[in-house]
């Protein structure tokens, strides 16, 4: 009895390393290209290149070419995707992000970004305010949402 | 050293404002600004907790909007030099599980000012700083906030101001009081002190105004109080004082009294003495001289008779040529000088018969002189009294003094004549001896009125005014120690108003004196 409790701890626990190897393959797998970058259909321009994206998720950049001001709208850093987000555009982890953006915020350089919870929430605010941009993970294409072409692709 | 009232007020006064500008000046600022300087600590501390604590919470929640507004706290508040945020950097030492936390800034506002991120505290900035309980890169994030110190120089001027505002209210204030406290306390006190000098030198008309209803005035009513006591005191002494110079008087008037009547009573008991011892030999030599005066007459005719005799022998001699028969008488008689010897006979009776008639009149003299006359008024001829007080002084004036007498016809007069001729002896002994080697003597007597006035006129020496003020003294002489006792003429003054008359003197220096007395012809008034 001993023995086969003993041989059951040893494939419970293999068995959830494997599942966890597994996910993380998986996901790195799924990260490569499945960012998207939305904005509003008023103001925001419908191509990008990547490092106007980033310039604009670092602050760098007030308003889009044709005056309408630049509102970003970022999902926590704590989730997946904002962790993703993090690496891919701040090539930062997310506490550096928000160490990043708050600095920003002491020194006043630039509005503050508006961060939410779900991606619904984030596809809400880009529909409702000209202007605004954000990631996300799939393609939107409302009648006040656009996708944004980010060097010519729609993903990332 | 001696310090009045005053100067200790204005010290007090003086002492009061530096203390107090110390303290405004010097003590409550550097107080109040370590007060505010805590303060600013405390407060810039408390904010950078806050903030610290708002961002944190941002932080954590991603809510950097809020942020935003919890940095707004701090950024809208002009005090504000900067707010950093910096991130904890752990380096470990090489001493093993020792490290050095050091500070590196990510950002700060405002931006464009380069902000050492180990800045701290100096006389400008206040900074304080607050850790982030969650990491923002690598470490823990830090809030550091820094505020400008300029607010509390700024305040420290003003209250720089209001003190050196409140000190000059006070010295002001202080000035007032002084001259206040001067006009209310030492004034009055100079005043009390004033008039208790005055009063000290005797002025008891000092009074003080009361000026202050407290202690002060309260010793003021004491010390009018005092000086009217005093004043009524002094009254009462000084009638005391009149009182007893008054009985001073009467017991001193007394004893002039009682010294006068004693002079005049041994002086009276002398003369009574002298009296009767005068009286006693006048009538013992009176008898025998008597004899003399009565016989003397009848001597100087019997010897007329046997001259007479001898001479009618002489003529029947010689008439009858008998002289060879008395030739032994004739050799006798020319012997003895006969004829002188009548002659001497006749001269020596002559002179008996004159001696005789000096002896009764000098004894009779002697007789009025001491009459035991002195309980009642005697009538009697003042002419005879001077009569007898010259034949008395003869002697003494006989051979230098010529007496000019001019006797009016007198009334017998009421007087006591023993006292009288007193009166006259002492008058013209004076006179006699005013005289050195000669001179003269002028009495004269006459009645004017109810009055008789007897005047003894000398010509000698005179008195001064001031000689001629003493001369009633009592023991006042100018005669030589022995030679007078000063009482002649005091007791003369005494019994001639005792007569109810008067007795004036007149003399210059040089010119003589003359006394004149003048005594009632009748006595009014009986002894």
């Amino acid at each position: 009895m001993r023995i086969r409790a003993i041989i059951y701890d040893h494939l419970v626990k293999y068995f959830f390393i494997g599942i966890l190897l597994t996910s993380c393959c998986l996901s790195s797998r799924a990260q490569d290209n499945n960012l998207v970058a939305i904005g509003n259909q008023i103001g925001v321009p419908s191509e990008i290149k990547m490092s106007e994206l980033k310039a604009v998720f670092h602050g760098e950049r007030q308003r889009w070419g044709n005056g309408t001001k630049v509102i970003i709208a970022m999902i926590k850093t704590t989730t997946p995707l904002g962790n993703e987000i993090s690496e891919k555009i701040y090539s930062k982890n997310g506490e550096e992000v928000r160490g990043f953006w708050a600095g920003i915020m002491f020194a006043g350089k630039f509005d503050a970004p508006n961060v939410f919870n779900t991606e619904a929430e984030v596809e809400t605010f880009v529909s409702q305010n000209p202007g605004a941009i954000a990631i996300i993970d799939k393609v939107v294409t409302t009648a006040d949402i656009k996708t944004i072409l980010v060097g010519g692709k729609k993903t990332f | 050293m001696r310090i009045n009232l005053k100067t200790k007020i204005w010290l007090t006064i003086l002492t009061i404002v530096i203390m107090f500008s110390f303290f405004t000046f010097l003590y409550f600022p550097a107080r109040q600004e370590e007060y505010l300087l805590k303060n600013y600590n405390n407060e810039v501390q408390n904010l950078a907790n806050t903030v610290a604590v708002g961002v944190e919470i941002a932080i954590k929640e991603q809510n950097f909007k809020g942020i935003q507004k919890e940095l707004e706290i701090v950024k809208n508040d002009p005090r504000l030099s900067f707010v950093a945020l910096l991130e904890e950097d752990t380096q470990w030492t090489e001493k093993p599980g020792q490290y050095v936390i050091h500070d590196k800034l990510l950002d700060s506002f405002p931006t464009g000012v380069s902000i050492p991120a180990g800045i701290s505290s100096n006389g400008l900035l206040i900074v304080k700083r607050a850790s982030l309980n969650t990491k923002i890169m690598e470490g823990y994030g830090a809030i550091k906030l820094g505020f400008k110190t300029k607010e509390i120089a700024v305040i420290k001027e003003r209250i720089g101001k209001v003190s050196f505002l409140a000190s000059a209210v006070v010295c002001l204030l202080a000035i007032l009081v002084g001259f206040w406290l001067s006009r209310n306390i030492s004034q009055p006190i100079l005043a009390l002190r004033e008039a208790a000098r005055r009063v000290g030198e005797g002025d008891l008309e000092q009074r003080v105004r009361k000026s202050t209803r407290d202690e002060i005035g309260d010793l003021t009513v004491a010390f009018n109080k005092m000086v009217e006591d005093l004043k009524k005191a002094r009254v009462e002494l000084n009638q005391a004082n009149i009182d007893l110079a008054s009985t001073n008087q009467a017991l001193s008037a007394s004893m002039e009294d009682l010294k006068e009547a004693q002079e005049q009573l041994l002086q009276a008991e002398k003369m009574a003495s002298l009296g009767q011892l005068t009286a006693g030999i006048a009538h013992e030599i009176n008898n025998p001289i008597n004899f003399v005066s009565a016989n003397i007459t009848p001597l100087k005719e019997d010897m007329a008779d046997i001259l007479l005799l001898l001479s009618c022998y002489d003529k029947i001699i010689l008439e009858k040529n008998l002289e060879k028969d008395f030739t032994e008488a004739k050799k006798l008689k020319e012997k003895a000088h006969f004829d002188t010897t009548v002659m001497e006979v006749t001269k020596l009776l002559t002179g008996i018969e004159d001696g005789a008639r000096r002896t009764s009149e000098i004894v009779r003299g002697l007789r009025n002189f001491s009459r035991a006359d002195q309980n009642v008024f005697m009538k009697t001829n003042l002419n005879d009294c001077l009569e007898s007080t010259l034949t008395l002084l003869h002697s003494s004036y006989k051979t230098k003094v010529e007496i000019i007498k001019k006797y009016g016809d007198l009334p017998e007069v009421d007087c006591f004549p023993g006292q009288i001729n007193q009166v006259f002896m002492n008058i013209l002994s004076n006179a006699i001896q005013s005289i050195p080697e000669a001179g003269k003597i002028f009495i004269s007597t006459r009645v004017t009125g109810d009055m008789v006035k007897v005047s003894v006129k000398d010509t000698g020496s005179g008195m001064t005014e001031e000689t001629r003020k003493k001369i009633y003294d009592p023991f006042f002489t100018t005669k030589e120690v022995g030679k007078g006792t000063g009482l002649g003429l005091y007791i003369s003054y005494g019994i001639i108003e005792k007569h109810n008359g008067k007795i004036e003197v007149f003399s210059n220096i040089g010119e003589g004196t003359e006394f004149v007395i003048t005594i009632p012809i009748n006595q009014q008034k009986p002894v």
